[in-house]
C-alpha cells in the first residue's frame, strides 16, 4: 500500500479516491469466504468505488427476487400473527403525537441533540486540531446531522427491504406483520427527514459504508438473506445507533421521536427472528455456513467503518490524516457506546436464530465480539428493555 | 465510453459538498417554524449615549429574515443559564438594499437590555425567533392619506420603519412625526429622520419635543402627552395615528385623540409588557374548544391556552410567550379566563374578548373563536 506520505503529496481528491481503492481492497482482502466476497463485491464496488450514493442523483437498485404467492393461505404461524396484532394496535401517528413547535437549538448545550462531551475533542487536540467554542458548537451540530442523516437514509433502505421482504416472505402471518413493517419504516422515514428539516436544515449524504450493505440487501434473490440482512444486520444497527443516541439525547422531541421509533424496531427485530429461526433450522450445513460467514463481514463493516467521513471531508480534510481521523472517530465516546449496545442486540439474536456455530465463533473472538453471546435475544426482550439500554 | 471519462474524471475533481442546507419542505403544511433561528450582528449603531442599533444578517444567507416594517422579533438571551425572551421592534423597513436591524435602549433595570449593549459585538450571533407583530401599515401606491406618528423615546423604532416604508411606497401621502425626548442629545435617529424629511419634503413634517430643552430650542418643549400631540397637529385630520412609547404618554395621547373625535379604529399602538404569573390560577383541569376547528382539549391545572393548544397539535401563533408582543392574540367567544398581569393589550382589544393565549389560563370551560 501507497504510504500516507505519498498520498499527501498527490492531488486532493486523487489521493482520496485513492484511500477510498485501498477501503474497498481492505475489505476485500479480509473476506475469508469467496463466495461472500463474489456476493459483496459489486456493492462494494458501486458504494465505495463509483460513489453512487453520492452523485446527487437518484440510484436504481434493481431487485432480484421472487414475489412469492399462496393461494392456498397456508403457513400457520400463531407467534407472527399475535406480533401483527401488536403491530397494528401500536400504530402512532408523528404528525399528532410528535410536539413539532418544539424549538430545537442544537447548540444549548441543556438541551443538546447530541452532548458536546461525546464530541471526540481530545482526539482531535491529540492532533493539534482545537475548536474553539463556536467552533465546538457547528461541529456538534453537523455531527447531529450526519447522524441523524444516516438514521434517515437506513429507514429509506429499510422501507424498500420491507416491503421486498413482505413479498417474498412464505407465511400469511408474515405478510400481514410485513405491512406493517411498511408503514413503520415509512413513518421513521416521514419523522427523520421532517427533523432533519425543520429542525436542523442539513442533510449529508450516505455514507458508503451503509450504501454498500443496502445495496447488497436490495439486490439479493434470496428472501431469507433480505431477512438476515433487513431484520437482523440492519435493525440490530438501528436499534444500537437509535438506542445511544436515545441515551445521550437532551433535546426532548428527539428523545421523543426515537422512544416511538426504537419501540417499532424492537418488533421489527423479533420478527426476524421468529422468521429465521423456524427458516435456519431447514438448511443444509453449507446454506448455514455461507450465511454465517455473510453475516460475520456485515457485522465487521458495521464494527469498524461508520467513520463519518463525510465529516473528516467537510471539517478535517487538509488538516489531518484520515487514517488518523479514523482512530479519533473510531475512539470517541459515542462511537464505543454504540458499538456495545449494537452488538450486546445483535450477537444473542445471530446465536438464537442458529448462525453462531463454534466455527464461526472463532472469527467472531478474534475481532473481540464474542463478550456479547450468551444475552437475552429479541425474543425475551420488551421495548422498555431496549429504551433502558 | 463516456461513464469511464467522468469515473477518470472524477478522480482528479474536487468532490461535491457531501451535504446540502435544507428548508422544510412544503409537505409538513403551513404551519410556521417556530424554531429559533441564528442572526449574526453585522453592525453596531451607538445611536445615542444609551441606545445602539444592532444591523442584523442570517447565519443561514439562504434563508433570509423576512420582515414587514413594524414587526419585531423576540431575541432569546442566555444569562448566566437562564433564557430570556424579549421582543424589540425593527427600526429598518424592508427594501432590497436595507438591512434589518433593531434598536435596543439600555433601560435602567432592564437586565437584557444591559447584558445586550455590555457584551454583544459586531460578528457575535443571537438566538431569534421569526418576526412577528400586527403594529404594520399596508401600503398601496395608489393612496393619497396623512399618516401621524407619535413616539416617546425609543419608541421611535417601529415608527421610523413605518414612516420610511409609507412615504417610499405612496408617492402622494403624507406623514407628520413628532418624536419626544427628555433631551436634545438623547434624540434616537435625528440625522436619519432629518434626512428622510429632506428626502420627501414637502411631505414629510418633523417636530421634536423636548423635556428639558437647551438654550435656544425652536421645538416644543415639554412632554409629549395628549394636548401638545393636539397643538402640534393643528388642524390636521389623519387617515391612521401610529402611537408607540412609554405606556402615560401612549394613554394621554390616546385619550386626547379620542377627545378630539378620533375613530378608536384609526389609533395603532404598540406595547411590549411582561406578565408575571397570574396570583391565583384555576386549580382543575378545563376544557378548551377551538371553534373553527371544532378541537377540544383540556388545559391542565397551571397550563396556559396557547400550550394547551400546542401541545393538542393546535398550529397556534405565538412568540415571546410572556405576554409582550401581542402575536397570540386569540379572540374568546366564551368562558373565563385568568390573565398574568401586565400585558401588551389594549383596552379596545380587552373590550372587544381578545386573550393573549400565552399568559391566559382556562377557568372552567372556555372557547377560542377560529383555530
Amino acid at each position: 500500500m501507497l504510504p500516507d506520505r505519498a498520498l499527501d503529496s498527490m492531488p486532493s481528491p486523487a489521493a482520496r479516491r485513492i484511500r477510498d481503492v485501498f477501503d474497498a481492497m481492505k475489505i476485500a482482502t479480509r473476506v475469508e469466504n469467496k463466495k461472500v466476497l463474489v456476493d459483496l463485491a459489486p456493492s462494494v464496488t458501486r458504494g465505495f468505488l463509483l460513489k453512487q450514493g453520492k452523485q446527487g442523483e437518484p440510484v436504481r437498485m434493481r431487485a432480484n427476487h421472487d414475489a412469492y404467492f399462496d393461494f392456498r393461505y397456508q403457513g400457520d404461524y400463531p407467534e407472527m400473527y399475535e406480533l401483527y396484532r401488536r403491530a397494528v394496535q401500536n400504530q402512532w401517528d408523528g404528525d399528532k403525537q410528535l410536539d413539532w413547535s418544539t424549538d430545537v437549538d442544537p447548540r444549548n448545550p441543556e438541551r443538546a441533540v447530541f452532548p458536546l462531551e461525546l464530541a471526540p475533542l481530545e482526539g482531535l487536540a491529540a492532533h493539534g486540531i482545537r475548536l474553539d467554542r463556536e467552533e465546538q458548537g457547528r461541529f456538534v451540530h453537523d455531527f447531529s446531522c450526519w447522524m441523524l442523516s444516516q438514521f434517515m437514509h437506513g429507514e429509506q433502505g429499510a422501507l424498500y427491504a420491507s416491503a421486498q421482504v413482505t413479498e417474498s416472505v412464505h407465511w400469511v402471518d408474515g405478510k400481514f406483520y410485513g405491512a406493517t413493517q411498511v408503514m413503520d419504516e415509512a413513518r421513521h422515514l416521514e419523522v427523520f427527514l421532517r427533523y432533519l428539516e425543520t429542525k436542523l436544515g442539513k442533510l449529508y449524504q450516505v455514507n458508503d459504508n451503509l450504501f454498500t450493505i443496502m445495496d447488497a440487501l436490495m439486490r439479493d434473490s434470496r428472501w431469507d438473506m433480505k431477512f438476515l440482512g433487513m431484520q437482523i444486520m440492519i435493525e440490530g444497527l438501528a436499534l444500537g445507533a437509535f438506542g445511544t443516541m436515545y441515551q445521550v439525547t437532551r433535546e426532548p422531541l428527539l428523545k421523543e421521536l426515537l422512544r416511538y421509533v426504537i419501540q417499532d424496531e424492537a418488533r421489527h427485530v423479533h420478527y426476524g427472528v421468529l422468521a429465521l429461526k423456524r427458516h435456519f433450522a431447514e438448511l443444509s450445513p453449507s446454506e448455514l455456513r455461507e450465511r454465517e460467514d455473510w453475516t460475520f463481514e456485515v457485522a465487521c463493516l458495521m464494527r469498524d467503518r461508520f467513520l463519518a467521513h463525510e465529516i473528516y471531508d467537510e471539517w478535517f480534510a487538509g488538516l489531518m490524516k484520515r487514517s488518523d481521523w479514523d482512530q479519533v472517530i473510531s475512539g470517541s465516546p459515542f462511537l464505543t457506546q454504540f458499538r456495545q449496545t449494537m452488538f450486546r442486540r445483535l450477537v444473542p439474536n445471530l446465536e438464537y436464530i442458529g448462525i453462531f456455530s463454534p466455527r464461526i465463533r472463532k472469527s467472531y473472538d478474534r475481532v473481540g465480539l464474542t463478550q456479547y453471546a450468551g444475552g437475552r435475544n429479541a425474543s425475551e426482550l420488551t421495548a422498555e428493555d431496549l429504551l433502558a439500554a | 465510453m463516456p461513464g469511464v471519462a467522468a469515473f477518470v474524471r472524477g478522480w482528479f475533481s474536487e468532490p461535491a459538498a457531501t451535504f446540502e442546507i435544507r428548508r422544510p419542505s412544503a409537505r409538513w403544511g403551513t404551519q410556521r417554524s417556530h424554531a429559533p433561528r441564528r442572526l449574526r450582528v453585522a453592525e453596531v449603531i451607538q445611536e445615542t449615549p444609551t441606545v445602539r442599533s444592532y444591523v442584523l444578517e442570517p447565519v443561514d444567507a439562504a434563508a433570509p429574515l423576512r420582515f414587514r416594517a413594524g414587526q419585531h422579533l423576540t431575541l432569546l438571551v442566555d444569562i448566566d443559564g437562564v433564557t430570556h425572551r424579549r421582543c424589540y421592534s425593527f427600526s429598518s423597513a424592508p427594501a432590497a438594499d436595507a438591512r434589518p436591524s433593531i434598536t435596543v435602549r439600555r433601560a435602567p433595570e432592564g437586565r437584557v437590555s444591559r447584558h445586550l449593549q455590555q457584551t454583544v459585538r459586531a460578528g457575535d450571533t443571537l438566538l431569534a425567533t421569526e418576526p412577528a407583530g400586527e403594529f404594520t401599515l399596508p401600503t398601496d401606491p395608489a393612496a393619497s392619506r396623512l399618516v401621524v406618528f407619535v413616539a416617546g423615546g425609543v419608541g421611535v423604532t417601529p415608527l421610523i420603519g413605518l414612516a420610511e416604508s409609507l412615504l417610499r411606497d405612496e408617492p402622494a401621502s403624507r406623514a407628520i412625526l413628532l418624536c419626544g425626548n427628555r433631551s436634545g442629545d438623547e434624540i434616537i435617529f435625528r440625522d436619519r429622520i432629518a434626512a428622510l424629511e429632506a428626502r420627501v419634503a414637502p411631505r414629510l413634517t418633523v417636530r421634536h419635543a423636548l423635556d428639558a430643552p437647551p438654550a435656544g430650542w425652536t421645538g416644543i418643549t415639554g412632554v409629549l402627552d395628549g394636548a401638545r400631540v393636539r397643538e402640534a397637529m393643528g388642524d390636521a385630520r389623519a387617515d391612521a395615528y401610529y402611537v408607540c412609547g412609554p405606556e402615560a404618554m401612549m394613554r394621554g395621547v390616546c385619550d386626547a385623540l379620542a377627545g378630539a373625535g378620533v375613530a378608536p379604529e384609526r389609533i395603532r399602538t404598540e406595547r411590549f409588557a411582561y406578565a408575571s404569573i397570574a396570583k391565583a390560577l384555576p386549580a382543575h383541569p378545563a376544557e378548551v374548544t377551538f371553534a373553527a376547528s371544532g378541537r377540544r382539549v383540556t388545559a391542565k391545572p397551571g397550563q396556559t391556552i396557547l400550550q394547551a393548544g400546542l401541545d393538542a397539535g393546535i398550529d397556534l401563533p405565538y412568540s415571546c410567550t410572556m405576554g409582550g408582543c401581542g402575536a397570540c392574540r386569540v379572540k374568546k367567544s366564551g368562558g373565563d379566563v385568568v390573565t398574568s398581569e401586565p400585558n401588551c393589550l389594549t383596552d379596545r382589544e380587552r373590550d372587544e374578548g381578545y386573550i393573549l393565549a400565552c399568559c391566559s389560563y382556562a377557568d372552567g370551560e372556555v372557547t377560542i373563536a377560529g383555530h
